[in-house]
């Protein structure tokens, strides 16, 4: 299946449901060509096109039309002509010739008519031979015969019912060829698609189990690490040489990075699965919560643009964007004081988030490498960071299916865009 | 007040050695003579309690205190042993353990634990504070003629 949004280039988690399917695919891309002959499955699928579904019931609705319109012009046909020849007689012999047996239509033009019809696919023939059913009957009535035999216009009549009754026959059945082709070929497209989409979330939980596992299972000696750094710290940080206290010291960021980066990546390989609820969060009271929880000291300020704005959406989510964002700003701002603007706008169609500050901003060249997983600008024990922030803030958009972009606004620093569409049951 | 805290012998069940360094520093940390026991794997548990309740009228009050990741029987196991030996099912179990996974807290009260503590939330003065107030307020299985 291919991904809906343009930015969206990893595969997002899709379950097909039938009705998706049915609206999607089914009806309106597996429809056969009309006019093919021989009606095998091989065929139909080298003739498949597009066709849209509500002109080919008019079409089917007009063919079945068609006979009847035919029929009952034939009705009127025959009960006219018999009805002139038993009530005219005097003007059908004027006409069938003066022996009494040349007809209206001359005998060679019916006959070239004939191999005409058995050259035509079954379906013109149908017609064309419902053409002919109406001329012979016409021929018939006029002089009582058809092609030599004896038959009453009783007979005709029965022959030109029996010929629309044939038609029709035909007719019906090309309609449930079509619709059980149809109904097979959606068939085959669900079960692939049901395939498909079990096989993608059985290799999401996979990877997601597999990513709790490592985490979880690296925790516990990183635990024991942090322990025991801790109490021989305790134990002989007062008596130590500077040399040691400074290992000492080292010793504990290392590990307490290294227990960042196994948090972010667990949350990281969680993103998609959580079994919270949605509720109404108001975004401006969620990045002041973030801000303020984040910084320690007054280097930074913050200032928040349409901040009454709702969403209704799992929270979780949008703290993880948020925080990720604005922790980012933070980060990077190197100098006394920094300034974060946070927008949040909304329209009909989406939810528009724009995060920028006053920092150095990021090099075009790293633009894209920076959503990266496990990528970081500067070096890493300056800042601790575990190169997942950004990586975490992609994968929660592209799961809602929305875009994030980065640029340098006037002021230099980092600007990330992001549009999160709104569908009609929410994000 | 330490003077509940020598009144049991604490059963500490645990595998990692710097989990029970721990235990061990933050037991030794609320009172120098405080008595405990450490066992491997939970059927060393079940035998340090079996033995004790032979002892009749010197037999201890043991609080367990019981990790879920043991090898050869793990944490569950023992509960379900545990629970089902009539002489030593009335023991008091703590279980302190790496997860936090509700399954797991579930199973174990199951088993009818008297607690659930997680060891990221471990420390020496809440740990003091919760059985000093436990010990003060509780009353033991009362062994005949004990």
């Amino acid at each position: 299946m291919k991904a809906l949004s343009d930015s969206a280039d990893t595969p997002t988690r899709q379950v097909a449901s039938n009705s998706d399917l049915s609206e999607l695919a089914s009806l309106r891309d597996f429809l056969p060509e009309f006019g093919v002959s021989n009606l095998t499955r091989k065929k139909l699928f080298k003739h498949l096109r597009l066709i849209p579904y509500d002109v080919l019931v008019v079409l089917f609705v007009g063919q079945i039309m068609l006979p009847i319109w035919a029929a009952l012009l034939l009705v009127a046909v025959n009960v006219g002509t018999w009805w002139c020849y038993h009530r005219i007689p005097q003007f059908l012999r004027t006409v069938s010739g003066p022996d009494g047996d040349g007809i209206l239509i001359s005998g060679p033009i019916v006959e070239r008519f004939a191999q005409f019809i058995h050259s035509c696919g079954v379906h013109h023939r149908a017609h064309y031979g419902l053409m002919f059913a109406m001329m012979a009957g016409f021929h018939a009535a006029m002089t009582g015969q058809l092609w030599s035999l004896e038959l009453s216009p009783a007979a005709m009549m029965t022959m030109a019912w029996l010929s629309y009754a044939a038609l029709f026959a035909v007719d019906f059945i090309m309609y449930w060829i079509s619709l059980r082709t149809l109904q097979q070929l959606r068939k085959d497209k669900l079960r692939e698609a049901n395939r498909y989409t079990a096989e993608l979330k059985r290799s999401n939980e996979e990877l997601e189990q597999f990513a709790y596992i490592a985490s979880h299972d690296l925790r516990s000696p990183l635990r024991s690490i942090i322990n025991l750094s801790n109490w021989i710290e305790q134990d002989i940080g007062k008596t130590c040489s500077a040399d040691t206290r400074e290992h000492l010291r080292l010793l504990k960021s290392r590990t307490e990075r290294m227990d960042n980066l196994l948090n972010d990546l667990l949350r990281y390989a969680r993103i998609g699965s959580e079994e919270t609820s949605r509720e109404t969060i108001v975004l401006g009271e969620l990045a002041q919560e973030i801000f303020d929880s984040l910084h320690s000291n007054d280097k930074m300020t913050l200032e928040i643009r349409g901040g009454e704005t709702e969403i209704e959406d799992y929270r979780i989510t949008f703290l993880l964007m948020l925080s990720n964002l604005i922790a980012n700003a933070i980060k990077h701002n190197k100098r006394d004081s920094g300034h974060i603007w946070v927008s949040f706008e909304r329209d009909k169609t989406a939810l528009n988030i724009i995060v920028e500050d006053d920092g150095p901003g990021i090099p075009e060249a790293y633009r894209s490498k920076v959503f990266d997983v496990f990528s970081t600008l500067d070096r890493r024990d300056t800042k601790e960071a575990s190169g997942m922030g950004l990586a975490i803030v992609r994968k929660i958009v592209l799961h809602k299916k929305g875009r994030i972009s980065l640029d340098n606004n006037d002021l230099g620093g980092a600007r990330f865009t992001i549009r999160l569409p709104i569908l009609k049951d929410g994000l | 007040m330490s003077e509940l805290l020598r009144q049991v012998h604490f059963l500490i069940a645990e595998d990692d050695e710097v989990d029970i360094l721990a235990l061990k520093r933050i037991l030794i940390d609320l009172d120098q003579d405080i008595a405990f026991s450490i066992a491997h794997d939970g059927s060393e548990v079940l035998s340090i309690l079996r033995e004790n309740v032979t002892k009749g009228d010197e037999a201890e009050n043991f609080i367990v205190l019981l990790d879920l990741n043991m090898p050869r029987m793990n944490g569950h196991e023992f509960l379900e042993e545990l629970r089902k030996d009539e002489s030593i099912a009335d023991t008091v179990v703590f279980v302190l353990s790496t997860s936090v996974d509700p399954r797991d807290i579930n199973r174990t009260y199951q088993h009818h634990v008297s607690g659930y503590i997680p060891k990221d939330r471990l420390e020496a003065s809440s740990f003091r504070k919760l059985f000093e107030s436990y010990l003060e307020l509780n009353s033991f299985p009362q062994r005949p003629g004990g």
